[in-house]
């Protein structure tokens, strides 16, 4: 089998064409990213570099644990720039050298931005969370009573979820902030595993080869699972590559880790996560359950390239495909329709819509929350889309003959 | 020819394609379509007389004519009111009322119409030399997006990479090139063929849109200047409609033809259909994604700028940066040179493209075995293009329905609970609800998580079942805003919830990965609502007009009725004050408007078959009119400021002393009337 599964690859996947697609679509990547940084960055070096330059400069001084001292020493120099600036009639000069980017709206707009923003919501965020755990425990007094069992335990874990969160540290944390919500990279491993594995199933029938597989010992069944497994390792490859070129990327085009140990909920979108993971964690989970649910679409791709006689009909299809589950997922992006969301492979692919609420489905009566439901509905998914490519196929003739021997016997 | 025809149309299915291409086109055309300017629709006929005059350039006697015009309207609206307000006090007579009356409301017949054509007059006197007065909603249609038409591109792919490919993959090349006309001149019948019928397809999807908005809407005025159209607003290009519309057909055409050229040529050089759908669909799709709005996506891709062709017509496009709140650059115009330059380049590429594909299938044998560095080199040179291309961008109700009265648009009750608006803190106002028996008072909206969403200050009640609005928070950029409205439904028995519909009313959402922004302004306008009732059928939001949505469909429909009255609706009819205060009504079944027969009211209060109003014509006296047999009296001989009720009780303000009194409720005549002094 392992002999199978290492022919399958060798023949399907180390191929020039793909190891070449692989390298330039890696470029491409690259390019994307950094121009996500240009484009939202407000303290990118090659665009903003005195704003790049001050931000880092206050850095050291205001980074790190959040204590009284640091809150009113940044009070101290922004409580002055926003009286300054409160009318709008304070100079509009660019080289005033009693400020730290030239001019005050510049100082006002990069403290209120990057310094005072995020530590008002750090230092905030514990009491919202206590109030969000006062709010449900209140509400599983009221459903008590009501006779609401499933709002009951909806709350409950609500409640559960949200106790003793707080932020601690104020850190920089851009660099997160787009790469978790980072989703071109899926877009170019889908690509390349749309093209990658169309031709799995078809490569033998284009050239007449399939009715002869079926007369050898490891043909049939034996070798559409090592096709299987081979095509499963290929994605697992490509997807650890991109996915560590992002973190790599992001790491490298932004210039900074920084942040990592802090948890996700540091993100203002992720304010109402629906885990408890620091930044670095999650990224991880995530990186895991994207790779999960390619290997989903990938059986999809098999799938329907298995029906087919040549690649062009599948790939056309599988780009169909490929196209309504990314439109799927985006019209129903922040619905309230959780099941009709998570029903879509691809949310496993683009998965920060999962993690970044709290958002229960109800199974059987009991709220499952929607990151859990997607995973079992994927899991469901790969294992129906796995046994129909194993039991669709046609069978191979030795094995029929063995096992008709077998029941004379 | 003819046999190359048969293989491409019938062997290779290629007429089952181009069928399924033109029914698909067609449904997603009727289904998809909606006008860009819904207004203009709404009001047609009396946009259209005004259109009659005004339209083409404005000069100084139709801008003189418009103010005129304005001034005329604004002047009958309020010469309109005294003649009511006169003849309500008994000041005139009826005959000279009716004489007045209909005088001016001839002047304001068309008032509707004037609004969209003085909104396009302030438009337009932004710059007269380039922008003329027409009717947009079919060049709009025609003209104003940039999205990418995914069937034609699906069917190049499946009709041309066949034409090569097929032949590779039977092994026939081969025998084809030892065939006296098997090599170049099989080669050139193939590619003749490929560009000519993508040519038709394409002409012929471009004169079916043509057709389709011509029928529809019709394109008159093609002459006028481009900048006409709001889409088009920043233009300096000196070119018509019609010219804009004959440009950017041939520039798509060209980037059509240049694309199936591509996939001939990487046909031709790869030989696998894998390769082949691979590179092509690369081409096409990274950087369309990958190159979000900005000008780059149409100079540096290629044939994709070409088919998107729109584009190369814009002006520079501003947005405002909410943090700094400056203008900040998000689409560079094209200049016209730069568009020369571009069509040279795609067709000098494709020409050597089709140059080295026909030496590529020339009748010499050892050509063939080139296949692995050309390979390499053909998807290199490819993915280098995206390369290259990359690098530019930086429940159901009961039949019964309780009455609404949009008045009472915060509160509601039912046999259990008293459902209302706290605005006893008015940073956190809320919706809360009272048990009637306990007094105990709850938040209707529970869920903790009350950060991320926002919810609407009035509520909607029938029966046991309660229904609010709430807006989904987005919070991923700097700017926090709605992105999503959702109407939902409370069982009141176990408060459970449900939504019975929601909309993304995000304007500027970007779909496939942010390469396409959808019009989503019709449900923008949902995001101004102050009340809202519902059936089974419809949810009606009032915010600046009344807008039914269909709950099946979220089909959007404005009904023309005010909202700076009261609005009333008691499941099948919608109660306002209409023209000059008579109490109309909007079937919502037979969507007609009628009046209720010899009723003037300047504010109105409906109950079960009850309607309670202010009678102008007695001195604003409290009546009440039976609906059933339609007979009214009046039950209170004061003369009222205002008025509401509850279910027990009317609340009225005294005219004379500004004081609030109450009366029970089935208070027969006026006489028997009990009066408690509140304050």
């Amino acid at each position: 089998m392992v002999n199978l599964i290492k022919y399958e690859l060798k023949k399907h996947f180390l191929k020039r064409s793909i190891l070449i697609a692989i390298l330039i679509f890696s470029v491409i990547n690259f390019i994307k990213i950094h121009s996500i940084y240009q484009e939202n960055s407000y303290i990118a070096e090659s665009t903003s570099p005195i704003w790049h330059e001050v931000y880092w400069k206050l850095y050291d001084q205001f980074s790190g644990v959040i204590t009284q001292e640091k809150i009113e020493e940044l009070l101290s120099i922004y409580r002055p720039l926003e009286q300054k600036t409160a009318d709008l009639t304070a100079s509009t000069r660019t080289d005033d050298p009693n400020t730290y980017t030239g001019n005050v709206y510049s100082d006002y707009y990069l403290l209120t931005r990057y310094y005072v923003q995020p530590m008002e919501y750090a230092y905030m965020y514990q009491f919202a969370a206590n109030d969000i755990v006062g709010t449900a425990q209140n509400n599983m007094i009221f459903y008590d009573e009501i006779g609401n069992k499933y709002k009951y335990r909806e709350n409950q874990m609500i409640a559960k979820l949200f106790a003793n969160r707080s932020i601690t540290d104020l850190s920089y944390t851009e660099m997160y902030q787009y790469y978790l919500e980072y989703d071109f990279s899926s877009l170019l491993v889908l690509l390349i595993c749309l093209y990658g594995l169309v031709g799995v199933f078809v490569s033998e029938k284009e050239a007449d080869m399939d009715t002869l597989l079926l007369t050898t010992v490891s043909g049939g069944r034996k070798t559409v699972l090592a096709k299987i497994i081979a095509s499963m390792l290929f994605i697992f490859v490509v997807c650890l590559w991109f996915w560590l070129l992002d973190f790599v990327g992001f790491s490298i085009i932004f210039g900074s880790l920084e942040g990592a140990a802090l948890p996700i909920y540091t993100l203002k979108s992720f304010e109402n996560a629906c885990i408890n993971l620091s930044m670095s964690q999650y990224a991880i989970v995530s990186a895991v359950i994207k790779t999960g649910g390619m290997m989903v679409l990938g059986e999809i791709f098999l799938l329907i390239s298995s029906a087919s006689k040549n690649a062009m009909l599948p790939f056309s299809a599988n780009l169909v495909v490929t196209g309504i589950a990314i439109l799927h997922k985006e019209i129903m992006e922040g619905s309230g329709y959780i099941l009709a969301k998570i029903a879509n492979p691809f949310i496993l692919v683009a998965n920060s819509e999962l993690f970044r609420q709290t958002e229960f489905v109800n199974f059987l009566g009991i709220p499952v929350q929607s990151y859990v439901g997607a995973l079992g509905l994927g899991i469901l998914m790969g294992i129906v889309f796995l046994f129909l490519l194993l039991f669709t196929g046609r069978k191979n003739a030795i094995v029929k003959g063995k096992a008709g021997a077998n029941n004379e016997l | 020819m003819n046999y190359e025809m048969k293989k491409m149309y019938i062997h290779q299915k290629g007429i089952l394609f181009v069928g399924l291409f033109i029914v698909l086109s067609m449904i997603l055309l009727f289904v998809r379509d909606k006008p860009v300017n819904l207004s203009f629709e709404e009001s047609r006929s009396q946009y259209d007389v005004y259109l009659e005059k005004v339209e083409g350039r404005l000069t100084e006697q139709t801008e003189q004519f418009l103010l005129d015009e304005s001034h005329k309207i604004n002047q009958a609206k309020i010469n309109l009111d005294k003649v009511y307000d006169s003849y309500y006090d008994g000041n005139i007579t009826e005959d000279d009322f009716l004489q007045e009356r209909n005088h001016l409301e001839e002047v304001l017949y068309n008032q509707d119409g004037f609004e969209r054509i003085f909104e396009q007059y302030l438009y337009v006197r932004e710059n007269p030399e380039q922008r003329y007065f027409l009717y947009t909603n079919g060049w709009d249609g025609l003209l104003s997006n940039d999205n990418l038409d995914f069937l034609i591109v699906l069917l190049i792919l499946v009709l041309v990479t066949p034409v090569f490919c097929h032949e590779y993959q039977c092994a026939m090349n081969s025998l084809g090139l030892t065939m006296e006309k098997g090599g170049r001149h099989q080669a050139i019948c193939k590619i003749l063929l490929v560009l000519v019928s993508v040519a038709v397809l394409v002409l012929f999807s471009f004169g079916f849109r043509y057709l389709f908005f011509s029928l529809k809407y019709g394109l008159k005025n093609g002459a006028y200047p481009l900048q006409s159209l709001s889409y088009y607003s920043t233009t300096t290009k000196n070119v018509s409609l019609m010219e804009t519309f004959i440009y950017t057909s041939m520039i798509k055409l060209l980037g059509y033809i240049s694309f199936s050229a591509l996939i001939l040529f990487l046909s031709v050089w790869i030989k696998r259909y894998t390769l082949t759908l691979f590179a092509s669909t690369a081409v096409i799709l990274l950087p369309f994604f990958g190159m979000g709005t900005s000008s780059a996506k149409y100079i540096f891709t290629g044939p994709l700028g070409l088919m998107l062709a729109n584009g190369f017509f814009r002006g520079n496009l501003y947005e405002i940066d909410q943090l700094t709140d400056r203008e900040y650059l998000v689409f560079q115009e094209i200049p016209v040179r730069t568009i020369f330059i571009l069509i040279f380049i795609v067709l000098c590429v494709m020409l050597l493209m089709l140059f080295i594909l026909l030496c590529l299938r020339s009748n010499v044998w050892h050509k063939a075995k080139k296949t692995n560095a050309n390979k390499r080199i053909a998807i290199s040179i490819m993915l280098c293009i995206v390369l290259f291309g990359m690098t530019g961008c930086s429940h159901k109700v009961q039949l019964g329905y309780d009455i609404y009265n949009y008045h009472s648009n915060r509160t509601f009750q039912n046999s259990k609970y008293r459902f209302y608006v706290d605005s006893s803190n008015l940073d956190n106002e809320r919706l809360v609800f009272e048990d009637i028996e306990r007094g105990v008072v709850e938040d209707l909206v529970r869920t903790p998580l009350k950060s991320s969403v926002q919810i609407e200050r009035t509520v909607y009640g029938n029966g046991d079942y309660v229904y609010y609005i709430k807006y989904n928070l987005n919070k991923s950029g700097p700017n926090i805003y709605p992105d999503r409205i959702s109407v939902i439904e409370v069982d009141t028995g176990t408060f459970k919830e449900k939504i019975i519909y929601e909309k993304p009313i995000d304007r500027t959402k970007q779909y496939f990965m942010g390469s396409v922004t959808l019009n989503n302004e019709d449900y923008f306008s949902l995001d101004n609502t102050n009340g809202f009732f519902l059936d089974q059928n419809s949810i009606y939001f009032i915010g600046d007009g009344v807008q039914q949505v269909n709950r099946r469909s979220g089909q959007i429909q404005t009904i023309n009725i005010p909202t700076n009255g009261n609005i009333a609706y008691d499941g099948q009819r919608i109660f306002f004050i209409g023209d000059r205060y008579q109490l109309s009504y909007y079937d919502t079944h037979t969507k007609e408007f009628s009046t209720v027969p010899e009723i003037i009211a300047t504010k109105f209060f409906l109950d079960d078959n009850k309607v309670f109003f202010l009678n102008p014509l007695d001195g604003e006296k409290l009546y009440v009119l039976n609906l059933v047999d339609n007979t009214r009296r009046k039950i209170l001989d004061k003369t009222v400021l205002d008025f509401y009720c509850d279910s027990e009780y009317i609340y009225y303000q005294d005219m004379d002393n500004l004081q609030e009194y109450r009366i029970d409720y089935n208070v027969p005549a006026c006489q028997d009337m009990k009066i408690n002094f509140l304050r």
